[in-house]
């Protein structure tokens, strides 16, 4: 882009001003007259951390990693801050753009469009503030900033094997409640899912529809899948709302457990659901360890210099016969007093 | 025209800032005549009408209403006291059909507590307006219809119908006939002579004299906000009235 | 001078009769009928369509964006526009699941509280309209962040869960085999309908969005009855976030992103002009349910979803285009 250019132009005479700021003011400065922009830092850091979108139980396991981490490094400020729909993709290039104006030292952020914030990535390393993607990553991501995500496609594969093995033998008719269509971690979810559908010729995905994230247009399409497909055996239900509205539209038809439900996400109310037997299992991410690592290794960047490197966070299969297990608690119902994290 | 005028202004002053729109202007409208109050522009007739109307409250003189002094704070004052005005732009709601639009503001309601809630009696208001258009000898195709669908000149009627159905005294005529063609023209005024014999008394706003001789039955020329002549209509000429707007004839002692 | 147009035969005046009734109703023939095309249509095309089954369904799919269409209608007749519908149905949904789970309030004390949320919202954007004079994209606008703000300052940005199964009531519940939403819209609707043709509030709504000027020379209490219009409008969206919190038995921060193109969309397609004065609960419900059987049929006709936003764009276009097309004709033959 072009603007990346004058971009550069306009951090460096930032980063001037900034110089004289705080020769007369005695604040600190980052160093950015090495090469490339590489240079430690001490003294407390200011990080901004933004979620695709504020509103989900997702998000704030997320935002309690990071606090984690930024409690357990000592003198690091984490700015939590998010635009209040996944779909405000430009209401996020502005905010990451904002935080770059701030001059925070350093962004850990979720992308709500791959391509749309690339942009946004590339200016934060202009302006020498170092990005550490979470959750879903830039198309195309700079070398130097890492990804710490759920390996969406292979989480998926798995949860058509963790369908199909609920089904058992025999055809059945199964459908997909997908999210965002668009967005890069959908996209990786449906892709994987019916990958892993293919190598199953019993099932038969009769239906397709997307729940924008919202429970009641979730319910919605359920209800109306649930309508021309009277037979219908299975679900996979790809995020947190597409579940919860998922369940209740089975629950709605008088065909709880009857209908195998598989889902992605913890929220309390899947949880419930699992726990009553509307949920046969849940594929769960590890939010916390992505804001975690996110945080954590940022602050060994700018502290340490050590580059950071891409990372899966992770998935867990939850069922009701693990649930109560040890390491799904910590996974489930993570704090900073156990972090469900590699230490 | 004899004994107590209806509506009478006397020494009116408007100012708005420090341009004096009205110096001490007057109007005399008499018991059913139809007085044509015209001027050039800029002369003050549309703020004097406003004064009249409850628009505008004057900074001086006086407005007497059947020889008592009135003093209107708004435009529902000076309809509650019979004075009915229709201004240029009409304000008739298009949208709404002939029939609302009559009694915009005065809707009858329902008998009993379903009237209490506020529920209309459609039917009475239709019948009302029917009969009354009827009276005033003003052709449209039905009450119902929504205003939108009136020509010009229809809905300069069921304006002017408007104002005489609830005036009790004296109907107020911003330029009525302005934006109308010949035959429409013909019956708003047929409409006005209408009124006229029914016993009200109407103030015509007019630039078209020989309109305003044919209609009025007295003229009253203004200048430079105030009343500069009289006429008797049938004994005046376009002429006369011409010089009296120019200020090259006047009747008034102008002290 | 005759008060009777006597040179006008009977067939004429049948035909001028006609006109003048159709015109006045012109976009909700139209929507009916594309209505019953579609619906006829989805019976012939899904065995699934024309079960008793679905078309409950859709009546509760569709209840709350009903509802809340309506809300709008009146706003728009008015020649105003909310677009904070979507936000403070959500306030009022979340703020109605937290006294249920928080305070213990029974699912009637927190509709009561949801209507209140909304109604105070709706005080806020009538005066803000009425008496600060603020345009109503502006004044809504303003709301519609300020309420969806405050959806996530009280919930922490965190969904409300772990409801009692009561609070299931107005979403899911059912009465007399109908479900109890269909029967909450219909009686909104009703009364909704009922206020806007028959009262003298109604003529007078109706009055100020096609002149305001004059309404208020004809002595009609203008600004007090703008903000009656946004109170009411606020009780229905208030009632619809809850009713859609219900459904989901759970109060979404994130609900209702968008609802207000939703509404708007429905009311324009029944018939209500932007430019105020016209539109009609009848209509809002037709234009309503229209966008919710395309939807319904796409799903059940297994149409990707991006065609289905295509074809509620081309309704509203057709249905506003046919409309003005319709009015001119008749107006200018008038």
């Amino acid at each position: 882009m072009a603007i990346s250019k004058a971009r550069s132009g306009l951090a460096v005479l930032a980063a001037a001003a900034a110089m004289t700021v705080a020769a007369c003011g005695g604040v600190e400065v980052r160093d950015e007259s090495g090469d490339g922009g590489e240079g430690t830092t001490d003294g407390p850091l200011e990080l901004a951390v933004v979620p695709k979108a504020v509103g989900h139980e997702f998000w704030n396991t997320v935002r309690a990693g990071a606090e984690c981490a930024a409690e357990r490094a000592g003198d690091v400020t984490v700015e939590w801050d998010g635009v209040a729909a996944e779909t405000e993709v430009e209401g996020q290039v502005n905010l990451i753009q904002n935080f770059v104006t701030r001059d925070v030292d350093g962004i850990v952020y979720a992308a709500t469009d791959s391509a749309a914030l690339a942009p946004a990535t590339q200016g934060a390393l202009d302006a020498g503030i170092p990005v550490a993607m979470i959750d879903s990553g830039t198309d195309p991501q700079p070398e130097e900033v890492p990804l710490y995500a759920t390996d969406n496609r292979a989480g998926a594969v798995e949860a058509a094997d963790l369908l199909a093995e609920a089904l058992g033998e025999g055809d059945h008719d199964v459908a997909l409640i997908e999210f965002q269509p668009g967005s890069q971690t959908n996209t990786e979810r449906v892709e994987g899912f019916t990958e892993g559908l293919s190598q199953y010729e019993n099932l038969n995905l009769v239906g397709q529809q997307p729940s924008h994230s919202d429970v009641n247009e979730a319910r919605r399409v359920t209800e109306d899948i649930l309508t021309a497909n009277p037979d219908l055996a299975g679900i996979f239900a790809a995020n947190e709302p597409s579940v919860l509205g998922a369940v209740q539209a089975v629950e709605a038809a008088g065909r709880a457990g009857e209908v195998v439900i598989i889902g992605w996400d913890a929220a309390p109310d899947e949880i419930a659901a699992l726990r009553e037997g509307q949920i046969s299992a849940l594929v769960v991410q590890n939010p916390f360890n992505m804001g975690y690592l996110g945080v954590a290794n940022m602050v060994e960047h700018l502290r340490e210099g050590t580059p950071m490197a891409s990372a899966d966070t992770g998935v867990t299969f939850v069922t009701p016969e693990n649930i109560d297990s040890e390491e799904v608690r910590a996974v489930l119902e993570p704090s900073c007093d156990n972090p469900p994290v590699d230490q | 025209m004899s004994g107590e005028p209806v509506l009478q202004a006397r020494g009116i002053v408007k100012r708005f800032g420090h341009v004096e729109a009205l110096s001490g202007a007057d109007l005399t409208v008499h018991h059913g005549e139809v007085v044509a109050l015209i001027g050039d522009n800029g002369a003050g007739k549309s703020t004097l009408i406003k004064v009249l109307s409850g628009v505008h409250p004057p900074d001086g003189g006086e407005i007497r209403l059947g020889g008592r002094a009135v003093a209107f704070a708004s435009p529902v004052d000076a309809r509650r006291a019979g004075v009915e005005t229709v201004y240029q732009d009409l304000a008739v709601a298009d949208d709404l059909s002939v029939a609302a639009n009559l009694y915009l503001g005065r809707e009858i309601r329902r008998r009993g507590p379903l009237g209490r809630i506020g529920l209309l009696d459609k039917r009475a208001m239709r019948r009302g307006a029917a009969e009354a258009l009827e009276q005033l000898g003003v052709r449209i195709p039905r009450v119902t219809t929504p205003i939108s669908m009136l020509s010009g000149g229809q809905r300069q009627s069921v304006a002017v119908a408007r104002a005489v159905i609830w005036a009790t005294d004296v109907v107020i005529l911003d330029e009525p006939t302005a934006a109308l063609g010949v035959v429409q023209t013909r019956r708003v005024l047929e409409l006005v002579q209408r009124v006229r014999d029914a016993g009200m008394s109407v103030v015509l706003v007019s630039h078209n004299m020989p309109q305003v001789l044919e209609v009025a039955d007295r003229v009253e020329v203004m200048r430079l906000g105030r009343r500069t002549a009289r006429f008797t209509a049938a004994e005046a000429t376009v002429d006369d009235l011409v010089a009296a707007m120019t200020g090259a004839l006047t009747t008034e002692s102008l002290d | 001078m005759t008060t009777v147009e006597q040179a006008v035969g009977w067939r004429d005046r049948l035909g001028e009769w006609l006109r003048e009734r159709i015109s006045v109703a012109v976009s909700e023939v139209t929507a009916a009928a594309a209505l019953v095309v579609l619906f006829v249509a989805l019976s012939l095309a899904s065995p699934h369509f024309l079960t008793a089954d679905n078309l409950f369904n859709i009546g509760s799919q569709t209840a709350v964006i009903a509802i809340i269409a309506v809300a709008q209608t009146m706003v728009i007749i008015t020649k105003g526009i909310d677009l904070s519908v979507g936000s403070v149905a959500a306030l009022a949904g979340v703020v109605g699941a937290m006294v249920v789970r928080d305070l213990g309030f029974s699912v009637w004390e927190a509709t009561a509280v949801a209507v209140g949320v909304g109604a105070s919202a709706g005080l806020v954007n009538g005066l803000l309209v009425s008496l600060a004079r603020l345009p109503p994209f502006i004044a809504t606008l303003g709301m519609m962040s300020a309420a969806r703000g405050l959806v996530f300052i009280v919930t922490g940005a965190v969904g409300v869960y772990s409801l009692p199964e009561s609070f299931q009531l107005l979403g899911n519940g059912v009465i007399a085999g109908i479900p109890f939403a269909i029967v909450v819209t219909a009686a909104v609707a009703l009364a909704a309908g009922h206020l806007l043709s028959q009262s003298r509030f109604g003529q007078h709504v109706y009055a100020m969005g096609s002149n305001l000027e004059a309404a208020r020379r004809a002595g009609i209490p203008v600004r007090r009855n703008l903000t009656a219009v946004y109170v009411l409008a606020g009780v229905l969206v208030g009632l619809g976030g809850m009713i859609a919190a219900s459904r989901v038995n759970s109060g979404q921060p994130n609900y209702g992103i968008g609802l207000e193109l939703d509404v708007i969309a429905a009311a324009v397609i029944g018939g209500a002009s932007l430019f105020g004065g016209q539109g009609r609960i009848m209509g809002t419900l037709i234009g309503a349910f229209l966008i919710a059987l395309v939807r319904n049929g796409s799903v059940l006709l297994g149409i990707n979803i991006h065609y289905q936003q295509l074809i509620v764009g081309i309704i509203i276009w057709a249905a506003v285009y046919f409309d003005q097309f319709r009015r001119r004709r008749l107006e200018s033959r008038g």
